[in-house]
């Protein structure tokens, strides 16, 4: 017990392990915040897509060899997140085949792209790195972490402003349009800032393991509670927690920090089942 | 002046025509029961007079003050809604968002307002209660109640009983008529002819393209597209 | 309210993380300002990536490091150049370091310790960043 606290303190004398927790905190709070809407309204395999897209403006960004790759992805997530959510109901292409289809996509060029175009020796760990995120949280700059707590401000402060707002367009979006709330203006607000929410996500665990962090603290959080309010606040504190779990498990256990949170996740979901499920009994 | 008056409507969707040459008014304090055959137009109306649709061609004009923003509406439910994990006074309350334009939170009028329309329709005692674990009936009521909070002039409704056991049925025309005796103009589309005649005061018969009827509920029996319809509806109960 | 009051405290544990402990500033026992040796391997991985990526701020800072030792010969120079590897848990990922040692070197794979400054050094018109070890031991 001791030789993990030890190890756990060495580890935290390291700016880039104090840096990957207080990014990994601030990720998790944003990605449920918007996870409960995400995930009723059906769009909970958006994260993946748009991570996936994510993956290919961040292969391009490295090709051209932008400074930061936040300049060139960021704007290139938001404008497919704001495509795919806004065309929802009336496409042409529907939504789930347009996900696939950018999702895919997005994917195949990436990797392409960096096959052609990336001089690094080990590319297939750069590829695994990027998807897995194993190290990308380990190795933030105090520019990062500045960027990531500014937009983390930003997301919380829209979700604040807008709480009422996001609530009823997810409920209902017709009977909000129908009583004169401009649904169209507050779902592409949702747009960008899920899209910049992505984003963040895909620094902590890679883009393959960012659905999970949208929309696994919801689920849970969903089992239990029965009002808005509550599933959303105690969606927030389940993702955090096992947020900061999930990373000082993988310092002591020399673990891939993204799957690792994703695992405590996992098991957060399967408690939160189990007490909903009793208080089920209980309750009669 | 009415309430609502549409000119020479022409509906549709895809390029494709449902509806043409409708012409009605609407009255403040009418009860106007839409009826018709599947895929004759009704829904298309509705969502048109609501402005979530634009009609291929024709006008709709609001009159009396009656602001866009002044409509409640009844939806039918979707797949989403009846899984969803609100509380029925938050599902109450979302109904009055359209006063509170940049404001991020209800004010006391609004909580007000929306705990009275709770209680004129019966539901106080389930306020906190889940959304999803309500019978259907009780779901209705709570998105009338919803719809009230938007509106005090005008109510859609769209198919309010569907999928409602024939008790809860009752309850809810009951209610609907005693908002309209109330004040509240009601229009509502209905797939249950017996009931419209009952507490309807005008009814609009739309089908084949063309509108069939549109007058009082009185002189509908007496029309031929009235007859033809209340005996094959008769026909099929 | 309490929303807001969790959102609070959240950044402000976020940004005490940040800027509270930041013990870097003192020189730990035994002369060694960065003890990777005693990390995780994901921890250790990252922070010889961190240090390589920012080598200017690590210079003539002694870093100690456990890997494994690797050797290659390079034509352009002419002469044998030695690395420690360090690679994270899933093996997806590994980071080298170039060092020199005065003493005797080990066998391919063995693992080691080493402990060194951080210098640069300037080979066929680049500039490379090594280690100038001050201690080796190879793990039996």
């Amino acid at each position: 017990m001791t030789e993990m606290l030890d190890k756990l303190a060495a580890s935290f004398q390291f700016p880039i392990v104090r840096y990957a927790m207080a990014v990994g905190v601030l990720t998790a709070l944003c990605s449920s915040l918007l996870g409960v809407t995400l995930v009723l309204k059906r769009f909970s395999f958006i994260g993946d897509g748009l991570a996936h897209v994510a993956f290919g403006a961040t292969a391009i960004a490295t090709a051209v060899k932008l400074s930061n790759n936040v300049f060139l992805v960021l704007p290139i997530t938001i404008l497919c997140a704001i495509l795919l959510l806004r065309t929802g109901q009336n496409a042409k292409i529907k939504g789930d085949a347009a996900i696939a289809m950018i999702s895919v996509g997005a994917l195949a060029i990436g990797y392409l792209v960096m096959n052609i175009f990336s001089k690094a020796s080990n590319l297939a760990g750069d590829v695994c790195a990027t998807l897995f995120g194993s190290v990308s949280i380990l190795t933030l700059s105090t520019t990062d972490v500045w960027l990531c707590i500014g937009l983390s401000v930003l997301v919380v402060a829209v979700f604040l402003l807008f709480y009422h707002k996001i609530f009823a367009v997810t409920f209902d979006e017709d009977f909000a349009t129908a009583t004169g709330t401009r649904a169209k203006l507050y779902n592409l607000i949702l747009a960008v800032v899920i899209a910049v929410i992505i984003v963040l996500a895909m620094n902590l665990v890679g883009s393959l393991l960012v659905s999970a962090l949208v929309v696994f603290p919801a689920l849970s959080a969903m089992r239990v509670f029965k009002n808005f309010k509550a599933v959303t606040i105690s969606s927030v504190i389940i993702s955090v927690v096992c947020a900061a779990f999930g990373i000082l498990i993988s310092i002591v256990a020399d673990t891939p920090v993204g799957a690792t949170i994703v695992a405590v996740d996992i098991a957060g979901f399967f408690l939160f089942s189990a007490a909903g499920l009793f208080t089920r009994r209980v309750a009669g | 002046m009415p309430l609502l008056s549409c000119q020479n409507l022409i509906l549709g969707y895809d390029g494709k025509t449902v509806v043409s040459n409708l012409s009605f008014t609407v009255n403040a304090g009418d009860y106007l029961c839409i009826v018709g055959d599947n895929g004759s137009g009704k829904s298309t109306l509705m969502k048109t007079l609501l402005h979530l649709k634009t009609p291929m061609s024709g006008e709709i004009q609001m009159g009396d003050g009656l602001l866009p923003e002044e409509i409640g509406y009844l939806p039918q439910q979707t797949v989403v809604q009846k899984d969803f994990p609100a509380s029925v006074r938050e599902v109450v309350r979302s109904g009055c968002l359209n006063r509170c334009g940049i404001r991020p939170y209800f004010n006391k009028a609004e909580k007000r307002a929306a705990d009275e329309n709770m209680e004129r329709l019966g539901i106080s005692n389930l306020a906190k209660r889940c959304y999803r674990e309500l019978s259907g009936g009780q779901q209705q009521r709570v998105l009338l109640a919803r719809a009230l909070c938007a509106t005090r002039k005008l109510l859609l409704l769209d198919e309010p009983v569907a999928g409602l056991d024939p008790n809860a049925s009752a309850d809810l025309y009951a209610l609907i008529k005693d908002l309209n005796d109330g004040g509240t103009t009601v229009i509502m589309i209905s797939h249950d002819i017996t009931a419209s005649m009952k507490h309807a005061s005008h009814i609009l018969h739309i089908g084949e393209q063309n509108p069939l009827y549109f007058g009082t509920a009185g002189g509908y029996t007496e029309s031929e597209a009235g007859r033809r319809y209340i005996r094959s509806e008769g026909e099929q109960t | 309210m309490k929303r807001i009051l969790s959102v609070l405290v959240a950044i402000c544990l976020a940004g005490s993380l940040l800027s509270g402990c930041s013990g870097q500033g003192k020189k730990p026992a035994g002369g060694v300002d960065l003890d990777l040796s005693i990390l995780g391997s994901v921890v250790a991985y990252s922070q010889l990536v961190t240090i390589l990526q920012n080598s200017d701020d690590y210079l003539g800072k002694t870093i100690k490091i456990k890997g494994q030792y690797y050797s290659t010969y390079f034509e352009q120079t002419g002469l044998i150049h030695h690395f420690v590897m360090v690679g994270d848990e899933a093996s997806c990922c590994q980071q080298g370091l170039e060092f020199i040692w005065k003493g005797g070197y080990p066998e391919e794979e063995q693992t080691i310790d080493i402990t060194g400054v951080l210098e640069t050094y300037e080979a066929i018109g680049n500039i490379y960043v090594r280690l100038a070890l001050t201690e080796l031991t190879v793990h039996s």
